[in-house]
C-alpha cells in the first residue's frame, strides 16, 4: 500500500515491458548459433584438406572463366571450345571430391595436380598460367595433407 | 535407433483396424522416425568429426614442396617449349574483346562472312572493354594456314574495386608502337613476288592452322593478295578454303549471303578488335610472353 503510490496505474502490467533483456537473450541465441556453426566449420576444415581443395576449385573456376562459351557451342564445337569446361570442370570436381571424400586425398591430389599441368597446353595456357599454378599448389597441398607434429607451446619447444 | 527417433516407434498393437487415421499415423510416424534418425546420425557424425579434429593436428605437410617444385619446373619447361615452337597449344578466347596487333599476316586460304557473335543478351558493341554478354555483328574470318610476324594481344578487364587490368600476350617479332597503314613494317621480310613471309620473319613467325577470328574492326595494308573472290555465296567459302565453320544456326554462313575467299591473303600492320580467337588446329608461339599489368594498355605498350 505504501510503495509505488507515485507510479501511474497504467505502468503496472504485472510484467516488465522493458525489451532490453529479451533482445539480449535473442541476440545471445543468434550468437550461440553462429558460434556453434563456426566451431562446426572449423572441425570440418580440420578433418579434410580444405585449403588445397579450395585452390583447386578456384583454379578450375578461373580456367572456365577464360574459356566460357555458350553451352551449345561447347557441346558441338569440338575440343577447342569444350577444353575449358573439361579441364576446369574436372579441377572443380576433384576439389569437391576432396572436400566430401577426404579419404581419397592422395589420389585426388595427384590427379588434380596432373590435370592442372595438362590444362596448360589445352586450355588457354592453363588460364594464362594462373590456373595451372593454383592447381599445382592445390594438388600438392591435398596430396601432402596428413597428421602433423603437435604444435610446440613456445619457441624453446616446451 | 536414437532416443528421439524411438519416440515415434510403433506402440499400438498389430491387427489394428485399417482406417484412414491409422494409415496416416503409420506413414507420418515412419517419416518422423526417418527424419529424426537422419538428424541424429548427422549430429553424431559431426560430434565424431569434432573429436577427430581435436585429437591430432593435421595439415599440408612439408612434402608438398618437392611436388610443387616439380610442377613449377614442368610448367616452366612447357612454357619454354611453347616459346621455342616445340609445343603446340590450344588457345581459344571467347568472352572478352581482344585488341590484336600483328606486323604481318600471311594467310593461305582465308574465308570470311558476316555473323553475330556467340554471346547473347545486352548489346554494347562499341564499348572499349566489351560487355561480356553483348551480341554484336562481326566478320567471321577463317584461315586454313596462317603465319603471323609478331603478335600482340591485349585484353582489358575491369575488376571491381581494383580497377582496370590488362592482360598482354606477345609472341614472335616485336610489335612497333604504331602502324602507318600503307607499308610493311620495317624488319619484316617478305617475298617480293608472292608476298609470303621469308627468311628471318618466317623463322620467327607464329604459325597456326585452322584459325578462326571474329572481329568487328580489322585494318591493315593488303599486300599482294591473290586469288581473291569477293561476293562469293557465304555457304561455299568454307569449302573453298578447306574449313568447316561451326556455331549455332544463327552464326553459320547463310546461302546467298556475302562471303569472301582469298587463296593468299597478306595483310601488313594488322590491327583489329577481336571477340574471339578460336583454333581448331594448333598454334606455335615463339618468344611467348604473358604479362598482367594495371591500367588499360595500347599498342605502344606491346614492345
Amino acid at each position: 500500500m505504501t510503495e509505488s503510490k507515485t507510479e501511474p496505474l497504467t505502468y503496472d502490467l504485472g510484467f516488465s515491458t522493458d525489451p532490453a533483456p529479451e533482445r539480449a537473450r535473442r541476440t545471445n541465441r543468434v550468437g550461440a548459433f553462429l558460434a556453434e556453426a563456426r566451431s562446426w566449420f572449423r572441425a570440418w576444415r580440420r578433418t579434410r584438406p580444405f585449403w588445397g581443395a579450395l585452390w583447386l576449385i578456384v583454379a578450375g573456376a578461373w580456367i572456365i572463366y577464360w574459356m566460357s562459351f555458350d553451352i551449345g557451342i561447347a557441346l558441338t564445337g569440338g575440343w577447342s571450345y569444350s577444353a575449358g569446361y573439361v579441364m576446369g570442370g574436372s579441377l572443380i570436381m576433384f576439389g569437391l571430391v576432396t572436400w566430401l571424400a577426404p579419404h581419397y586425398r592422395s589420389l585426388s591430389g595427384i590427379v588434380g595436380f596432373l590435370i592442372a599441368l595438362g590444362a596448360f597446353p589445352t586450355a588457354n595456357l592453363g588460364g594464362f598460367v594462373v590456373g595451372s599454378v593454383l592447381g599445382i599448389i592445390g594438388g600438392s597441398m591435398i596430396w601432402s595433407w596428413g597428421e602433423k607434429k603437435p604444435r610446440t607451446s613456445g619457441p624453446a619447444g616446451g | 535407433m536414437s532416443p528421439r527417433a524411438r519416440r515415434f516407434e510403433r506402440t499400438a498393437p498389430w491387427g489394428e483396424k485399417p482406417g484412414v487415421r491409422s494409415v496416416w499415423g503409420r506413414l507420418t510416424g515412419r517419416l518422423y522416425r526417418a527424419a529424426y534418425a537422419a538428424i541424429d546420425r548427422a549430429a553424431e557424425q559431426s560430434e565424431q568429426m569434432k573429436a577427430e579434429a581435436e585429437s591430432v593436428r593435421r595439415g599440408s605437410r612439408k612434402r608438398s614442396l618437392p611436388l610443387m617444385i616439380c610442377g613449377g619446373a614442368a610448367l616452366v619447361a612447357m612454357f619454354g617449349a611453347v616459346s621455342q615452337s616445340a609445343l603446340a597449344v590450344n588457345f581459344t578466347t571467347g568472352n572478352s574483346k581482344f585488341k590484336l596487333y600483328s606486323n604481318y599476316l600471311d594467310a593461305e586460304h582465308a574465308a570470311g562472312y558476316l555473323a553475330p557473335t556467340s554471346r547473347q543478351g545486352a548489346t554494347d558493341c562499341d564499348a572499349d572493354t566489351a560487355d561480356v554478354q553483348a551480341q554484336c555483328g562481326v566478320t567471321e574470318l577463317g584461315i586454313h594456314q596462317a603465319k603471323l610476324a609478331g603478335l600482340c594481344g591485349i585484353a582489358t578487364e575491369n575488376i571491381p574495386l581494383v580497377g582496370n587490368y590488362s592482360l598482354m600476350i606477345t609472341a614472335g617479332d616485336d610489335v612497333p608502337d604504331s602502324y602507318n597503314g600503307s607499308s610493311i613494317p620495317t624488319g619484316t621480310t617478305t617475298d617480293p613476288s608472292t608476298g609470303k613471309l621469308t627468311d628471318g620473319s618466317l623463322d620467327n613467325a607464329i604459325s597456326a592452322t585452322n584459325l578462326y577470328l571474329n572481329s568487328d574492326a580489322l585494318s591493315g595494308y593488303g599486300n599482294k593478295i591473290s586469288g581473291m573472290n569477293l561476293g562469293q555465296s557465304a555457304e561455299t567459302v568454307g569449302e573453298s578454303a578447306g574449313l568447316a565453320f561451326e556455331g549455332n544456326a544463327n552464326q553459320l554462313p547463310k546461302a546467298g549471303a556475302f562471303g569472301l575467299y582469298a587463296r593468299q591473303l597478306n595483310v601488313a600492320g594488322l590491327n583489329g578488335n577481336s571477340y574471339g580467337l578460336n583454333l581448331k588446329g594448333n598454334i606455335t608461339l615463339p618468344d611467348l610472353n604473358i604479362r598482367v599489368v594495371p591500367g588499360a594498355r595500347t599498342q605502344a605498350d606491346c614492345s
